[in-house]
């Protein structure tokens, strides 16, 4: 049974990113250290302290009873970091700040690299891992294989149709429910988002449509398949880890696995792990989910972690 | 005394900020201190934030009023209760009590570092009752959308749910009912927005109101809510007249915005005005009560 970390073994951190400072939490590793940090990156719009049930908090101190150092931050603009973020976006997913995390914990004394990322720091994970060849795995959590922004309210309303808006919204016990005000935000919100994510269609704009090279691969990015086989090709392990009852996410996956993503994964078979945790962990993650995710982290980093340096 | 784990130094904005482990139990907090840069504070504030979904909700909003107070010259100390973000423990074992345990704690460290300042407790929503039980007689309470009782309280967090549950096409129709079902059943994964939620805060929660937990103890009230035209909604001035019955000098801000809702709103929050505009109601208020109170009476230690 691996010790219990808590925050005696646990250190508050502010480090360079750029311009910025970013804010993380570094947990040292008891007993037999492995001289391999886990660097933990969450998905857009969260933050590292107020997640969901100490999810980051738990999953550092976790691996580090393992023997692993663990850093978790907060990319720029977001948490306690410094900066600001205007839009979650897969073209520019804080790989930089994932990087300049990475580069602090060389200054810990720490030269190989696990990355675990959640949603849009997944992407960030992949991206960095690409450049930096220290980085012995990537751990991919619901990671999205298109580009997009990424907010709550758009994902919600990109989720539905107009029509299956429409219709709650002259059913009685939605109508009922307007008398609230928090009640009423809600609905606004999402009514917004909607009306927004509508907008370009209505107008006939060209903003949601993908890039042809997107098409050829199934619908998956050529940001996300090129740090893909860079990482592979390299020897490093991946991991994927999708929820059940997130359809629209594993359906893009599968579609892009039928075209340049199968033939991505099928080159570098065994270094490829794909799994499925019961409910969601897109967007609000069930509980049990978030239990699994982190049973799962640590299986693997136990795995993954006494790999030879290649 | 010890120092903090870690610091940072913002020459533009004018402030420091330390982030350290405190308190000497098993199970330590997790805390940020917002410094000015000039050293002297002119008085000391404790953010108790929010809990559950609305933890979230609100970081970086609190991230950002913490180091606007400090850059005007207002110390202040966040934490994080014992079972949330990166402080020790069970969130199974997080109630009222061990939140008001836990502003207490975080009001000594402030006292501690800063030495002797007047002190105010600054409640955000839920946290406006360790807030309230935590101030001391004499000592300057901020109330920021407090809601007016537990069971209230509740009520909108089953109802936000539902909302995020509708959006998922989830037939799940959970009730205040079901909730209390689950949470005697001894189910651990009872969550509201992925959040798990202990029998023990519901029932702590649910068992009082706001203005049990300001109780007797004489202490300015600044009291920020929503309204418009300077009047706040009927809940905010029914707790507002309740107050002033029980004696409580109240002073009122209203703004027409909630802070904070369930869900995260606004990707850049520097951008809402509220930031500052809270910051600014908080220092003038703060400072008014400084000048206008004989010397003492506004607490000089947590």
């Amino acid at each position: 049974m691996p010790e219990v970390v808590t925050s005696r073994q646990e250190k508050p951190v502010f480090f360079p990113a750029g311009d910025d400072m970013l804010f993380g939490v570094v947990t040292e590793p008891v007993g037999d250290t492995r001289g391999v940090a886990v660097i933990l990156l969450y998905g857009g719009g969260y933050t590292m302290s107020s997640y969901y049930n100490q999810y980051w908090t738990r999953m550092a101190r976790r691996v580090a009873a393992q023997g692993f150092h663990a850093l978790r931050f907060d990319h720029h603009g977001n948490g306690d970091s410094t900066g600001r973020v205007d839009e979650f976006d897969h073209r520019a997913p804080f790989s930089d700040d994932m990087e300049a995390a990475m580069r602090f914990m060389e200054t810990q004394g720490v030269r190989r690299f696990l990355v675990v990322g959640d949603c849009l720091g997944a992407r960030g994970a992949l991206v960095a891992a690409s450049h930096i060849e220290e980085v012995d795995g990537v751990f991919m959590i619901s990671a999205m294989v298109r580009d997009g922004r990424m907010d709550k309210a758009d994902d919600w309303a990109r989720e539905y149709g107009l029509g299956h808006y429409l219709r709650r919204a002259f059913r009685w016990k939605t109508v009922s429910k307007l008398a609230n005000r928090d009640m009423r935000r809600a609905y606004m919100k999402v009514a917004s988002s909607k009306l927004k994510s509508a907008a370009p269609k209505v107008r006939g704009a060209s903003g949601g449509r993908r890039a042809p090279q997107d098409q050829d691969n199934g619908g998956a990015s050529t940001r996300f398949l090129g740090p893909l086989e860079i990482v592979l090709g390299r020897g490093a392990n991946v991991h994927f880890v999708f929820g059940a009852d997130d359809e629209q996410r594993s359906a893009e996956f599968e579609m892009a696995r039928a075209a340049s993503l199968g033939r991505i994964l099928g080159a570098a078979e065994t270094q490829v792990e794909i799994n499925v945790v019961p409910g969601t962990i897109a967007n609000i993650q069930d509980v049990t989910a978030q239990d699994a995710i982190i049973d799962l982290v640590s299986d693997w980093v136990g795995r993954v972690g006494d790999r030879p340096e290649h | 005394m010890r120092s903090a784990d870690s610091r940072r130094i913002d020459q533009e904005a004018g402030i420091v900020e330390d982030a350290e482990f405190f308190g000497s139990g098993a199970e330590r907090l997790f805390g940020l201190r917002y410094l000015p840069a000039s050293g002297s504070p002119l008085a000391g504030v404790v953010m108790c934030g929010p809990i559950l979904a609305q933890f979230r909700a609100h970081y970086r909003n609190g991230t950002l009023v913490a180091r606007a107070l400090a850059a005007r010259g207002v110390a202040v100390q966040r934490f994080h209760y014992r079972g949330m973000g990166n402080s020790d423990g069970d969130v199974s074992n997080l109630d009222l009590s061990s939140m008001h345990e836990d502003a207490a704690a975080a009001g000594a460290r402030l006292t501690e570092m800063i030495g002797s300042v007047p002190i105010a407790y600054f409640g955000v929503n839920v946290g406006a009752y360790p807030a309230a039980v935590a101030s001391r007689p004499g000592q300057m309470l901020v109330l920021d959308s407090p809601p007016p009782n537990g069971r209230h309280y509740f009520r909108n967090a089953v109802r936000a749910h539902a909302v995020y549950a509708m959006q998922r096409e989830n037939k799940e129709n959970l009730t205040t009912e079901d909730l209390l079902e689950q949470l005697r059943g001894g189910s651990r994964d009872v969550a509201l927005l992925g959040c798990r939620l202990s029998l023990g805060l519901y029932e702590t929660m649910v068992a009082t109101s706001l203005v049990e937990e300001v109780g007797d103890s004489s202490r300015p009230i600044l009291m920020i809510g929503l309204g418009e035209e300077g009047s706040l909604r009927p809940e905010g001035e029914r707790m507002r007249s309740e107050l002033v019955e029980r004696g409580f000098p109240v002073e009122v801000a209203v703004r027409d915005k909630v802070d904070p809702f369930w869900y995260v709103e606004n990707s850049a929050p520097e951008d809402q005005p509220e930031i500052a505009v809270t910051a600014e109601r908080i220092t003038d208020w703060v400072q008014r009560q400084i000048s206008e109170v004989p010397s003492g009476r506004t607490g000089d230690s947590a």
